[in-house]
């Protein structure tokens, strides 16, 4: 069924409409919640829940643009307002790159390249991050948000954000060149 | 500009370097830090392949959907709208 169908079928009442679409929906839904919440999956569960019923709740309100967008907006909201408060933000410096005292590199960053599919061993590190920074750069380089709306949709200021996403990108790096480096 | 970028200025400010938010005289010192240093440039680029593997992996669309979610689930969110 077509998206205009399915919500005018949806603002009808009609039963069969709820379940199509969270049918059609919920399982992309449900992937990025787990991903957000780091693969808790009662509580991605519930966040998908949460967004459904918010859904809706708020059909008639919908302007009808982009079901799928407006139900992932939906979603992303709910898996956040469930993480664990506040975020996990345990010291990063290992995974950063050290200097020494006249700011030269301790070491030489290697050089090393991944392998064309590179999406598992890459998702893996991002989740080794503490959630302060997994969760900015999910928001950023992931979800594809600017600065500003990360920092609205985290409680931030746009510095932070920034901050913490440069962080989250070199812990990233150290623990890719550990990794690929070694494949290399 | 009259100072010398250290490694660590430069990895300290490479997001603004990479988004080209850095100011005329500063992007021209830290060309001049890179053009003499061979760790900056590994960290770069290597960097830079962090972040083009981040998107790419993290992407809303970058894995497969399983066709089907938990029946119980589903029970339950059509429950919740009763």
């Amino acid at each position: 069924m077509e998206d205009t169908l399915l919500v005018d079928a949806l603002r009808r009442g009609e039963a069969p409409a709820f379940e199509t679409l969270v049918r059609n929906h919920g399982p992309r839904l449900l992937e990025m919640t787990r991903r957000l919440l780091r693969h808790d999956d009662d509580a991605a569960r519930a966040a998908v829940q949460d967004a459904f019923v918010l859904a809706f709740d708020a059909i008639e309100g919908f302007d009808g643009v982009e079901l799928a967008a407006w139900l992932h907006d939906l979603a992303r909201s709910a898996a956040l307002l469930r993480l664990p408060r506040p975020l996990a933000e345990e010291p990063i410096d290992a995974l950063l790159p050290a200097f020494l005292d006249d700011g030269h590199h301790v070491r030489h960053p290697h050089a090393w390249s991944a392998p064309a599919e590179a999406g598992a061993p890459v998702r893996d590190a991002v989740d080794r991050l503490p959630d302060a920074f997994r969760i900015v750069l999910l928001l950023h380089d992931g979800e594809g948000l600017g600065v500003s709306a990360v920092a609205r949709a985290l409680g931030l200021t746009d510095n932070l954000v920034k901050l913490r996403l440069h962080r989250a990108r070199q812990a990233l790096r150290g623990l890719l060149e550990a990794h690929f480096g070694r494949e290399n | 500009m009259g100072f010398d970028v250290t490694c660590r200025d430069f990895v300290r400010f490479l997001d603004d370097y990479l988004a080209g938010a850095l100011a005329t005289e500063q992007v021209a010192a830290f060309n001049d830090h890179l053009a003499a240093c061979p760790s900056c440039v590994s960290y770069m680029k290597t960097y830079r392949e962090t972040i083009r593997l981040g998107k790419l992996a993290l992407a809303p669309t970058s894995e497969p959907v399983p066709d089907d979610i938990p029946e119980d689930l589903v029970r339950a969110i059509l429950q919740s709208r009763k």
